[in-house]
């Protein structure tokens, strides 16, 4: 059980956070000097457009998922640990975070891409590999463990409804 | 379900109350409701002989299969 609020205080810590740094970030991004986003005739690139649109789906899922999480930490806390809504919500966030590591992937690919032909990068973005693969694990990991617990449920009922 | 339980049929015949029944082979009376009413996905080997020592019968007359 300790073990259990523990998870559910480090979700909510890191919900907490991720929301104020993707606030952080946009009201940042909204309030810089545009200028880099421009090229010197004072167009907007296709590639900055991209990257920044794909950076902001790739915070927006990241979000959806951490919420997700937390909604199944939260039911995680009850006595019914094997219920309808933990799978759900462990599925969804699963399938959230595989989202956000193939996008934070193809981000990854738009910024190399971007690189190569342009030789500078106007808008930044983290480029270790190692992130998205990691977001991808995390995902399937999920998604495998909702599918283990409508099994364990399905054997649970099962075990119940033998006399 | 198509195995249909047949034992409200044998306690009738045996004129016996589900609760004596429970009582005797011991296990809660919700269990045998369950059991009577075909909820039940399985039986225990042990559970299908109690009730049959109990009630003085086969294991066919309590179990049917129905197409």
């Amino acid at each position: 059980m300790k073990k259990s609020i523990l998870f559910k205080t480090l979700i909510d810590i890191f919900c907490f956070l991720s929301i104020v740094g993707v606030l952080n970030l946009s009201i940042s991004f909204l309030l810089s000097d545009k200028g880099n986003l421009y090229t010197k005739s004072g167009y907007l690139t296709y590639d900055n457009w991209t990257i920044s649109l794909t950076e902001i789906v790739y915070h927006i899922t990241f979000l959806i998922a951490v919420y997700h999480l937390r909604k199944a930490a939260r039911h995680m806390l009850s006595d019914k640990k094997l219920n309808k809504n933990t799978n759900q919500s462990l599925n969804k966030s699963g399938h959230f975070f595989l989202y956000s590591g193939i996008i934070s992937l193809i981000l990854i690919l738009i910024t190399f891409n971007s690189n190569k032909y342009y030789g500078q990068l106007t808008v930044t973005h983290d480029t270790d590999t190692l992130k998205p693969l990691l977001l991808i694990i995390i995902g399937l990991f999920l998604v495998i463990q909702s599918n283990t617990l409508v099994l364990a449920k399905k054997i649970k009922d099962e075990n119940d409804l033998t006399i | 379900m198509p195995i249909i339980i047949n034992l409200d049929l044998m306690l009738a015949k045996r004129k016996m109350k589900s609760k004596d029944l429970a009582e005797t082979i011991g296990i809660t009376t919700t269990n045998l409701s369950v059991l009577k009413s075909g909820k039940a996905k399985a039986i225990r080997f042990g559970t299908l002989e109690a009730i049959c020592k109990a009630l003085d019968c086969q294991p066919g007359d309590l179990l049917e299969y129905k197409y």
